[in-house]
């Protein structure tokens, strides 16, 4: 069964004198030679076959438990990402406080409205108010605008009987 | 016995999982780790035992080889299992018998239900365990000094040394044996 073409000779000369290397030598091959005269145990067929079942099993086993394990991993990782996906809008919020809650606004997405920051919702509020002035400004031009007729009417009318004075 | 490139092309498949190549390994090893197990423990029915325990750890352990020789790294591995076993063994027997036993016992490694069936398993029953297993490392392992050194975590000259006097006792041993025999 030996066979690993290794040089004793050569090895032996590092460790021990020239006049013993021969005999060491000899007693090392003498030595290989009586084991391997004797029969090689070998296993039984139906042992190896035993044995490359349990190993298929024990592969598959470990194989299915690397998945889980990278599956798992894979999990937190997409997890982690998301709570620093959300830490970091946070933080831009913050730095930023106008920023898809306005867009929401412009867009008049009123479901994000609902959940936006109070100070928008007060900014909303106040234009609102703007929007009513003007909507009250608007009618009082309109009501002014029939007032400056009535009053050119009047001052025609005045004219008209000044003139009536002058035949 | 396959050569380096093709037996390192197998441990690569077997690293990505592939069953076959596991199989593969087997077939290479099967008959040189049996025999290792055989000679030292004397028995067919622990040595089938401890066939399929290191195939299981090699199928556990795959990952943990980074190259250099495998031969070394598997053997290690059944070395290993074979001293596992040992101290199994003396736990078992200090249970049963009540008594001390000695780890070092120049019998303590053919069992008590040894199905001995040739002489080499008589004669490595005469020798202490280190020597018996560092000469079966060396045989059926296939291993150099070098690699029976790395394995042991020892100098090379000491291994040579340990296998030198381990090889000379045992031809001592069956010269005795035969002269006793032609005696009889």
């Amino acid at each position: 069964m030996k066979n690993n073409n290794e040089n004793i000779n050569e090895l032996l000369a590092r460790f021990y004198d020239q006049a013993e290397i021969d005999g060491i030598a000899e007693d090392i091959n003498k030595g290989d030679k009586a084991i391997a005269s004797f029969a090689l145990p070998k296993p039984d067929p139906a042992v190896v076959e035993t044995v490359k079942a349990k190993v298929s099993a024990e592969a598959s086993r470990r194989k299915s438990k690397k998945f889980t394990n990278i599956s798992y991993k894979t999990a937190l990782v997409a997890m982690l990402a998301v709570l620093a996906f959300g830490g970091i809008r946070t933080i831009v919020h913050q730095a930023a406080p106008y920023g898809d809650s306005e867009l929401a606004f412009f867009w008049g997405d009123t479901a994000s409205a609902g959940t936006v920051d109070p100070r928008l919702a007060l900014i909303n509020e106040q234009l609102d108010e703007i929007e009513m002035s003007l909507e009250l400004v608007a009618a009082e031009k309109v009501v002014s605008d029939d007032d400056s007729a009535i009053d050119e009417l009047e001052t025609e009318l005045l004219l008209d009987t000044k003139s009536i004075w002058r035949g | 016995m396959v050569d380096n490139n093709e037996l390192n092309r197998i441990v690569k498949s077997c690293q990505k999982g592939d069953n076959e190549a596991f199989s593969e390994l087997v077939d290479i090893f099967s008959t040189s780790l049996y025999g290792y197990f055989y000679r030292l423990t004397g028995n067919t029915e622990t040595s089938n035992d401890l066939l399929s325990e290191i195939f299981i750890k090699l199928v556990q352990k795959i990952d943990t080889f980074k190259g250099g020789s495998f031969k070394k790294w598997l053997f290690t591995i059944a070395s290993n299992i074979f001293y596992d076993f040992l101290r199994f063994r003396y736990r078992q027997k200090n249970l049963i018998d009540g008594k001390t036993a000695t780890l070092g016992d120049s019998q303590q490694h053919i069992d008590s239900t040894s199905d001995l069936k040739d002489e080499l398993d008589h004669y490595l029953a005469k020798l202490d365990t280190d020597t018996a297993e560092i000469l079966m490392l060396r045989f059926y392992g296939e291993l150099s000094f070098k690699e029976l050194a790395e394995l042991r975590s020892e100098p090379i000259g000491t291994t040579l040394s340990k296998v030198h006097r381990g090889l000379k006792k045992m031809r001592k041993i069956m010269e005795d044996d035969n002269a006793h025999q032609s005696l009889n």
